[in-house]
């Protein structure tokens, strides 16, 4: 009995290791293949998106962010992060530490077993007060994250992904197997445009590299002439691909988060951003 | 040479029947087996964007009667739905590819 037990506690652990070692190694390798692509950008850049490759998007970027299209929506989310819901609760009743938020996003919740997305908690403790849940693409909820954002520029990116918990690691193993699968009638992977073919010209747009691409948001994107999720984009990218995208706020998608954020660990938050 | 009339007809009821087919309930077919490809693709994440807009498009040529339009459809959105899945399913164990090594 003590011989089957201390088996079984050895193999729990043997794999408890295994897959600690892979996360370290898959964010080694993650970021070395873009540091080793180019050599020329320090690492910190990486959260500037396509512009700390491409010099020239860089030059009209900077003097965009001379003036950000999303500085107003910071004041914005400020007045909303200060409005008492009808209950006379306010968001500092969930989140007590106040708006600088985004280190401990996206984190994994072992009673519910299940990824939380600040986005996701902010819509829990609206509905927890009463309050109608908002649209997790755009609009009140890219405003509100804007000035939680701004509030946490410079927090690390920190992804855990606890060592005891099997469940953890297999949201953790879902997200990576999205990021690296092949989809929709394009049969492209988000690894194919953003780490095989970074840097290249994809019609008249330059692909950005995957090291940064969570530490930025809400975005402020040309495209959209409007501030959008994280969310927003992959469910974008999923279509251009054409592929059926998932539910923002899906499991699908907040795995994928929870590995991408998790590969990022190390680079700061910079959000709110602009991009083209 | 006079064939007699009573050794042609079987081979024209024959004839008849290998051909012809009701173009209604043929479309009808292929819509269904359409719908269930793309169900079974959505299954597993592999449904395409666009294979759903195409079943709607076919379900409309059934009802308007154009049953052949109908049919090419539903042909087309079953095909997307099986390479869907079958992308998804040669997809289920994605991991670092040979170039991030």
């Amino acid at each position: 009995m003590l011989k089957k037990l201390t088996l079984g506690i050895g193999l729990a652990l043997s794999v408890t290791n295994i897959a600690l070692a892979d996360l370290k190694e898959d964010i080694r390798r993650f970021q070395h293949y873009f540091f080793t692509k180019f050599p020329q950008v320090p690492k910190m850049e990486y959260v500037n998106g396509v512009y700390a490759i491409d010099p020239v998007g860089r030059e009209n970027w900077q003097a965009m962010e001379e003036f950000p299209p999303y500085d107003p929506f910071i004041d914005q989310g400020k007045q909303m992060w200060e409005t008492p819901f009808a209950n006379g609760k306010k968001y500092t009743d969930c989140f007590p530490e106040g708006p600088a938020q985004r280190k401990n996003y996206p984190h994994w919740d072992k009673k519910r077993a299940m990824v939380i997305t600040m986005e996701l908690a902010i819509n829990e403790c609206r509905t927890a007060n009463g309050e109608k849940p908002f649209n997790y693409e755009k609009g009140p909820l890219a405003i509100l994250t804007a000035y939680m954002a701004n509030a946490s520029r410079g927090q690390i990116i920190d992804v855990k992904v606890p060592k005891n918990d099997a469940k953890a690691l297999e949201a953790y193993q879902q997200g990576k197997q999205l990021w690296f699968s092949r989809r929709g009638q394009l049969n492209f992977s988000c690894a194919n445009c953003h780490a095989q073919n970074v840097g290249r010209l994809l019609r008249s747009d330059i692909l950005s590299p995957a090291l940064g691409h969570a530490a930025s948001w809400p975005v402020y994107r040309s495209t959209w002439g409007e501030l959008g999720t994280l969310h927003r984009r992959f469910h974008g990218c999923n279509e251009q691909v054409r592929a059926k995208p998932f539910e923002l706020q899906s499991a699908e998608y907040r795995n994928l988060e929870y590995f991408l954020t998790a590969m990022n660990n190390g680079l700061k938050f910079n959000g709110p951003s602009s991009r083209k | 040479m006079k064939v007699p009339f009573v050794l042609i007809l079987p081979g024209l009821i024959l004839a008849t029947e290998i051909g012809y087919a009701d173009p209604n309930s043929e479309a009808n077919l292929a819509v269904n087996q359409a719908v269930a490809m793309q169900q079974k693709a959505d299954s597993v994440g592999g449904e395409w964007r666009d294979t759903g807009a195409i079943i709607q498009q076919a379900q409309a040529a059934l009802q308007k009667g154009d049953f052949n339009q109908a049919l090419a459809l539903a042909q087309q959105a079953k095909r997307q739905a099986e390479l869907g899945y079958q992308q998804a399913i040669q997809n289920q164990k994605a991991d670092f590819p040979a170039y991030l090594r």
